[in-house]
């Protein structure tokens, strides 16, 4: 049973299809991290290489938890911690009842706040809240990428909102 | 507020009980927190060149060498056509906008035409040729208001609908219902029927089969206005619409089939299931997760 599990993902066919399942979720996974398209995109590249060299020892129900844990090996080896800009493009969206240009520079203005909070989380905080709210996970499947209790999921996002809360609207 | 429990998390998934959610609406910064989420959920990861990536990866695959990191190699040359390809990928990209339970959104089109979207609805359009091609795809309901030009098209999962410029509304969740305004409108149902509609006409579609009826003579829908009208309607059909409207879940298995004519507003959810149960005889009882159930009066 296992043996044929292990050989499927050698075979070409299997593993461009785990490659068109996992890689958009990976390559957010990585953005999250490190804010940098490039540096996500040869990420993920060196994560499926990894897999694919060792597709004969991973067992196909583990092959998401394992390029989890390789992407975020890759990541902590090869990243020197830099600032991070994240530059999520936000949907436009004109709400016709408050056309008037003051409210639209607010606007504006706002989100420029809620990016550069985002950047300004810890790394832990931001990944998980934008897993979250972007890729629409549950906090269970969170858990499971990350190889993480639901409890600290939760803990993650209830303390990243406190800490976005506190940088967007804070007087100073 | 209390940390252990986490309730900022609980509340981002939905599974606060009413209590908690009463006791955290009273939190000062509740507001913040509202715009925070409202915010963070409009934002998108960037485009991804996935094809780029498996390109890269079927040429070193068969490469026996052991993978170097390829970090720091783009040269400037690289970066600036790596960015001319990500604007180029951000201009081609949809544009696409939701209404959550109990929400409502205005939104205008790059020509101008305005849309009214009901709750758990959502528009997705291409921006950047929207002067060459005025289309876009919906599900839930909208009300089209179309500023006169090119054909504008509304696809939808039980069929398309045709316009020059005219107001409209569409209703596609269970079945599709679609009523002209002004102008007329051209609908054609997924087994490609044609049906014309002028002014007041309204069209339903229910497992292929078009039934035509005059609407009552209004210059829009009623739920734009905050409350839902129904004329011998199914009765699951407005237990749906009281859903989106209050996000609550009620449960109608111990019901039997009415028929619903009246108006419940959006705002008062207490006076909407008054409305709309007393007047079929229908005891409700409402729990504190947001759920109600129904029981015929004997």
């Amino acid at each position: 049973m296992i043996e044929k599990n292990t050989s499927d993902i050698c075979n070409e066919k299997q593993f461009n299809a785990v490659f068109t399942e996992h890689s958009r979720e990976l390559f957010n996974f990585m953005y999250y991290k490190t804010g940098d398209i490039d540096k996500s995109e040869d990420l993920v590249q060196d994560s499926f290489l990894k897999l694919w060299q060792n597709c004969n020892n991973v067992i196909f129900e583990k092959v998401k938890t394992f390029l989890y844990t390789i992407a975020n090996n890759l990541f902590l080896d090869n990243i020197k911690h830099e600032k991070i800009v994240l530059q999520h493009r936000v949907l436009i969206e004109e709400e016709l009842d408050n056309e008037n240009p003051e409210y639209k520079l607010e606007e504006k203005e706002f989100k420029e706040k809620i990016e550069i909070a985002l950047a300004r989380l810890s790394e832990k905080q931001r990944v998980v809240f934008l897993m979250n709210r972007i890729d629409k996970l549950t906090y269970k499947e969170i858990a499971e990428r990350l190889e993480i209790s639901v409890k600290a999921v939760e803990k993650r996002m209830h303390n990243a909102l406190l800490q976005l809360n506190s940088e967007i609207f804070s007087k100073r | 507020m209390n940390k252990e429990d986490n309730i900022l998390a609980r509340w981002m998934s939905g599974k606060l009980t009413e209590s908690e959610l009463e006791e955290l609406k009273k939190e000062k910064d509740f507001a913040q927190f509202e715009k925070i989420i409202d915010a963070c959920d409009n934002l998108q990861a960037p485009n991804y060149d996935s094809e780029k990536v498996w390109h890269n990866i079927k040429a070193a695959k068969h490469k026996k060498k052991r993978i170097k990191f390829i970090f720091n190699r783009l040269s400037a040359v690289a970066a600036s056509i790596v960015i001319i390809l990500g604007i180029y990928l951000a201009f081609n990209n949809s544009t696409n906008i939701k209404t959550l339970a109990c929400q409502k959104k205005t939104i205008q089109l790059p020509d101008g035409s305005q849309v009214i979207m009901n709750a758990i609805s959502e528009i997705k359009y291409n921006a950047k040729n929207w002067d060459e091609k005025r289309t876009l795809f919906m599900t839930g309901e909208a009300f089209f208001k179309v500023k006169k030009g090119s054909k504008f098209t509304v696809n939808t999962n039980h069929g398309s609908v045709e316009v020059l410029g005219t107001s409209f509304n569409i209703f596609d969740r269970e079945n599709i219902e679609v009523t002209c305004f002004t102008g007329k409108v051209k609908v054609t149902s997924t087994e490609n029927k044609e049906i014309l509609l002028l002014p007041n006409d309204k069209i339903q579609i229910d497992n292929q089969k078009i039934i035509k009826v005059k609407s009552e003579e209004l210059t829009k829908p009623s739920w734009i206005n905050g409350e839902s009208r129904f004329v011998n309607a199914k009765l699951s059909q407005v237990i749906n619409e009281l859903e989106r409207q209050y996000n609550i879940k009620i449960d109608a298995s111990n019901i039997k089939e009415h028929l619903f004519t009246g108006t419940f507003p959006h705002s008062d959810k207490e006076l909407a299931l008054k409305i709309v149960f007393n007047s079929l005889e229908i005891e409700y009882t409402s729990l504190t997760n947001n759920k109600v159930i129904l029981k015929e009066k004997e």
